[in-house]
């Protein structure tokens, strides 16, 4: 999160992205033309996704109920939720064996490049939206004030940058990216709402999102790499007989690593600074904001790249 | 009434590990350090402590190993973030997910997916004490580790008020820059207050897998460990309070189950949530104290300005 705000909470914005886009893409009527759909259906993950986010960003905002908590509460709700509306009519299909919604008519799906592959145009979306991230954060006068904020959030807060409302704004955007996130998934590749149709995407976003601190490529390749690693859990599976939670550990074990690498990293940028030991570090020390990061968001769940495989 | 004593009963069970996470966590947060790991200590706790009391037949041995698991994954996290000074929530995240995978990994690998059984503790009734109307039951008729742990929680209060280690821990979180100037060395009391909570979470794990359950399926804890930590908030750091919210939070839960049995009439998928509805809730509400560590979360380093 790039102002010093924590989003630990993408799992569930991610569901209820689903659950948005899933909405639209089955009850709009058939005579509204399928890429308006999409596009309707993308805007309502977003919105769903921001809901998603209201709740810790008001408590955070207003009652200083610290984020990293409430976001990690909120995805097990999201995901009993969605859990809940699969299984049951209107949404869940009765009689298909598992708790799932109907599937997308293929008018409504993104559609993908050429018959070979299953890469979709959720990858454009993926690469666009972090594009327009990446820009809003480094070149925008509200990216500005988000760094502003991220960094020093008493400095903030006295020249009339950081406020309650600003809070919940941040984090309800955090939350409709990754609610995006879970329009792609819906649209591009389940086709269909089911109760597990994201699972530790999520949790890797957040290290991805540190990964990419540096930027857009950055992310891009970090992305690129965590998503190689789920998508390979099945073939795994199959080919060699692992099972797929051995992705975990592995993600676990990078994220740890690369926590490592950065913080060694930054000891020696330190010592690199001719002595004069200058470093921005928690700089508004009432808050929980770790100051020298501004990950740029959540977008990561997309993961356009999964559906590369052959 | 026979339902309320049975929420009761099972709210203390259920509670029960919160709390111990939840007080051990309490210290760390003190020092100014924030472990979401306790959820993947919990998790490994848990694990371990189920195949030690299988491989031993000794539910104790099992606690024991439940809580060196702890200790290792609070160790890690340790090093990690105060010796390397890598970014303590993202590292955090990452031993969640390692742990979740591991013990997933291991579950299917090794026991071939079959929820690992073992021998767990007995419940032991404590004469006159439990015949008290209502929470007589509920207290005192209850597996040895849960009065061990009740026990704990106002020695927990006195270590953290009235003793040395405690003050130090404590000026670690509220001014490490001072604390660091009157000689504590910040980085070792914090490691040592990471520790405490790690060896918390992980008998914590094993407690919720020995005390109540009696096997490991994968991802028992269940967020747990975060719920822990919304106890923490919701007591304000203070022991003693911590641990009412974490038994508030375990009654929560408790009702979950106890209205599934009895059929209240509430769905089920309604009731599933209270356990993450409830610490939200709570949390909305004035009645918490709001005194945050003043540097919780926050890296120290020496001769920095912060």
């Amino acid at each position: 999160m790039k102002a010093g705000l924590w989003n630990l909470g993408t799992v569930g914005q991610v569901y209820l992205g689903g659950l948005g886009a899933i909405v639209v893409a089955l009850y709009v009527p058939r005579s509204v033309p399928g890429a308006l759909v999409v596009v309707l259906a993308v805007l309502s993950a977003f919105a769903f996704g921001a809901i998603w986010a209201v709740v810790p960003a008001v408590l955070k905002a207003y009652k200083g109920v610290t984020e990293i908590i409430t976001t990690l509460l909120m995805t097990f709700l999201g995901q009993d939720l969605i859990s809940y509306l699969v299984d049951r009519p209107p949404l869940g299909l009765t009689g298909a064996g598992y708790p799932t919604t109907a599937t997308i008519i293929p008018a409504r799906q993104l559609p993908t490049f050429g018959q070979a592959t299953r890469m979709n145009v959720g990858l454009i979306i993926a690469v666009a939206v972090t594009a327009m991230v990446v820009l809003i954060v480094a070149r925008t006068l509200y990216g500005f004030q988000l760094r502003a904020f991220g960094l020093s959030t008493s400095t903030a807060r006295s020249v009339g940058l950081a406020s309650p409302r600003r809070t919940v704004q941040v984090l309800m955007l955090s939350g409709g990216i990754a609610g995006i996130g879970g329009a792609v998934e819906i649209l591009g590749n389940g086709y269909a709402l089911t109760s597990g149709f994201t699972s530790v995407d999520g949790f890797a976003a957040v290290a991805v999102a540190l990964l990419g601190a540096g930027g857009g490529l950055q992310l891009g390749l970090a992305t690129l790499f965590f998503a190689g690693l789920d998508s390979a859990a099945p073939t795994l599976k199959l080919t060699m007989g692992v099972p797929a939670s051995i992705v975990s550990v592995t993600e676990g074990l990078v994220v740890v690593m690369l926590v490592v690498g950065l913080g060694l990293a930054g000891r020696l940028a330190i010592r690199s600074a001719d002595g004069s030991r200058r470093r921005l570090r928690g700089g508004g020390a009432v808050d929980l904001g770790p100051a020298d990061q501004q990950l740029p968001a959540a977008v990561i769940p997309e993961e356009p790249e999964r559906r590369v495989e052959v | 009434v026979s339902t309320a004593r049975e929420i009761l009963t099972s709210g203390v069970t259920l509670g029960m590990p919160i709390l111990v996470a939840a007080v051990g966590e309490a210290f760390s947060e003190r020092a100014g350090v924030i472990n979401l790991q306790i959820e993947g200590s919990m998790l490994l706790g848990a694990f371990v402590g189920v195949i030690g009391g299988k491989a031993t037949g000794s539910p104790w041995i099992g606690m024991l190993c439940g809580i060196l698991a702890g200790v290792v994954v609070g160790c890690i996290q340790g090093v990690v973030v105060l010796v390397l000074e890598g970014d303590q929530i993202v590292s955090a995240v990452g031993l969640n997910l390692l742990a979740l995978g591991l013990t997933s990994f291991l579950l299917d690998s090794v026991y071939g997916g079959v929820d690992i059984k073992s021998p767990g503790f007995n419940s032991v009734a404590i004469p006159g004490l439990n015949k008290i109307p209502l929470i007589g039951g509920a207290l005192f008729n209850q597996p040895v580790p849960v009065y061990l742990a009740l026990v704990l929680v106002p020695v927990a209060s006195i270590v953290m008020f009235r003793t040395y280690w405690g003050l130090r821990i404590r000026a670690c979180g509220d001014g490490p820059r001072a604390a660091d100037a009157a000689g504590v060395n910040v980085a070792r009391t914090r490691f040592e207050a990471m520790l405490l909570a790690s060896a918390a979470a992980g008998g914590a794990g094993a407690l919720l897998a020995l005390s109540q359950l009696d096997f490991f399926s994968e991802d028992i804890t269940q967020g747990a460990g975060y719920i822990g930590l919304a106890a923490v908030l919701l007591g304000g750091w203070r022991p003693g309070r911590v641990a009412l919210g974490a038994l508030l939070f375990g009654t929560m839960a408790a009702l979950n189950f106890t209205a599934q049995a009895t059929g209240i009439g509430i769905t089920p998928d309604v009731l599933v949530t209270l356990p993450y509805v409830a610490p939200l809730l709570v949390l909305a509400t004035p009645i918490r104290s709001m005194k945050t560590p003043l540097y919780l979360g926050v890296p120290y380093r020496r001769g920095t300005r912060t």
